[in-house]
């Protein structure tokens, strides 16, 4: 290592000092201008995360926000070399370490996965659809299914109504399909049961139609026949959504 | 109206002005250049865009977070990534910044000014290296703007030709920062050029900066290039010793592409002016 650990100290000092603002002393260093870095890495950080949440942002008084801003940045090593990616850093930071804003906004938990979701979603690595195991023997032909999906379970319908309207009395479980369109490429939420849930990721995990077939028998204890009707419709309506096609 | 087609001057791609630049009728400039950390591992809509920009221009890549500055190791992993990306996209330029952007495991995402000190200088070299190795190909190292010493033993120039000389890279020399530090730091900006190994220019950068206080510029790259900076460019661009392409940076504040496109013509026309009498010398 070639760099003196004095120098090392130096650079510690100063980055430390952009990210809490504390006092220090650097031989050299300018004390009117140092504030300009500060400022700087904080204005990028905070419109990084508005940008990312602007639905909680909206929620959260704006003095709890900027404080579980300066908070996260001067607490947490950012990891990732992405900035868009810090979103979920914050958002994790908040579950652990301020669990008093998700007591004072019930849906700030659901809020920040919804938004989250979108935003990784959006962005994810392209790929390729997965054939449905089986799925010649039992339809006629083999269907592809997109797997750029995320299958949420939130606790208000934040993606049916305006999350500052929720209450208590909204409470509840609600399955929500996040799924990125394959020809816009934008994200799409849709409320889906929680057998159409179980479905999807049964397919995901590359599970056989007579496999799935089988199991939700005796997982929904339904009647075979029952079963396979909901299959059919369940092929047809994410064929209509462009999520599901034949080769 | 015709297409102006440069030959020398690029534009730094924003997603502000993706769609319109795709189909935009005015210009077609000489390349473009992107943040790696923006794009590598990026699918659906961002990824059909840059695919389509990728097959119509060369894509120079200028990094941001590498750090090679910083006390942090280097991310092999993500240079590892780099060199994946500059391959599936054929992109024969990577350029990084003289600064560091991590510290203590933290990336900080924006440029702090290094110690000029000797250690600091053989720490960066090596480094570049290291990266040039990995990568199989050298980088332009860029000079930053910056806004306060850090515990500097050397001059600036020194240390960044000592830094040069150890790394054996090339030089992005942005005009701009060259500028904007001389007014923070009160020295001439013309004069330290010369004392730069011009050389190593690979590349040049251009941009906007603000006046925040009467003695302090921040390099925004939030307004146009003044005239003064075009000044410094022309009187820079005949001591090189070749042609090197002129990048046009814009990332905040971002006007319509027609304005855009104004300062590249003007950066354009100083190249063919000089390049020009550059040439008829030889």
């Amino acid at each position: 290592m070639m760099l003196h650990k004095d120098t090392r100290l130096v650079q510690q000092n100063f980055a430390r000092y952009c990210r809490t603002g504390g006092k220090i002393q650097i031989p050299g260093v300018l004390p009117e201008r140092i504030p300009y870095y500060r400022k700087m890495l904080s204005t990028v950080i905070d419109e990084t995360l508005i940008s990312a949440f602007p639905l909680a942002n909206g929620l959260i008084d704006s003095k709890e926000w900027a404080d579980a801003v300066e908070n996260f940045f001067s607490l947490h090593d950012c990891s990732a070399y992405q900035v868009w990616k810090i979103a979920d850093e914050f958002r994790q930071f908040l579950i652990v370490d301020k669990k008093e804003l998700f007591q004072k906004y019930p849906v700030l938990h659901d809020l920040l996965l919804f938004e989250w979701t979108e935003m990784d979603l959006f962005n994810t690595p392209d790929t390729v659809p997965v054939p449905i195991k089986g799925s010649s023997k039992f339809f006629g032909c083999t269907y592809l299914m997109n797997t750029e999906i995320r299958i949420l379970q939130l606790s208000f319908p934040i993606h049916l109504q305006k999350a500052a309207s929720l209450s208590d009395a909204d409470r509840g479980i609600y399955i929500v399909l996040a799924l990125r369109n394959p020809e816009s490429k934008f994200v799409e939420f849709i409320a889906i049961s929680v057998f159409h849930a179980w479905l999807l990721e049964q397919i995901i995990q590359k599970q056989s139609i007579h496999t799935i077939l089988h199991k939700s028998e005796n997982i929904f204890n339904q009647k075979s026949t029952e079963i396979r009707i909901q299959l059919i419709s369940f092929v047809n309506h994410f064929t209509n959504l462009l999520f599901i096609k034949s080769t | 109206m015709a297409v102006q087609n440069f030959q020398h001057t690029g534009i730094g791609f924003r997603r502000e002005f993706a769609e319109e630049f795709l189909s935009n009728g005015f210009f077609r400039p000489a390349f473009i250049e992107v943040a790696p950390e923006n794009w590598i591992g990026i699918g659906g809509y961002w990824k059909r865009i840059f695919d389509k920009i990728a097959a119509t221009y060369p894509v120079y890549l200028h990094g941001l977070s590498l750090s090679l500055g910083g006390p942090d190791k280097l991310d092999k992993k993500f240079l590892k990534e780099v060199k994946t990306f500059m391959k599936e996209y054929n992109i024969m330029l990577y350029s990084e910044h003289l600064s560091f952007a991590k510290c203590d495991n933290a990336h900080l995402y924006d440029l702090l000014p290094v110690p000029f000190r000797m250690d600091s200088a053989k720490h960066i070299a090596q480094r570049i290296q290291s990266v040039q190795d990995m990568l199989g190909t050298r980088i332009a190292l860029e000079i930053v703007s910056y806004y306060t010493p850090v515990a500097a033993e050397m001059s600036e120039s020194d240390f960044i030709n000592e830094v040069l000389r150890l790394a054996d890279c090339e030089l992005l020399l942005d005009v701009n920062n060259i500028y904007v530090n001389a007014f923070n730091h009160n020295y001439n900006a013309n004069g330290f050029i010369d004392t730069l190994p011009l050389e190593k220019v690979k590349y040049i950068h251009m941009a906007g900066h603000e006046l925040v206080e009467p003695d302090l510029i921040i390099d925004t790259h939030g307004e146009p290039i003044i005239d003064e900076v075009y000044g410094l460019f022309e009187k820079t661009i005949p001591k090189l010793s070749g042609q090197v392409p002129v990048l046009l940076e814009r990332d905040f504040n971002i006007p319509e592409l027609q304005v855009l496109g104004a300062e590249m013509e003007i950066l354009e026309q100083i190249c063919n002016n000089k390049f020009r009498r550059l040439h008829d010398v030889a």
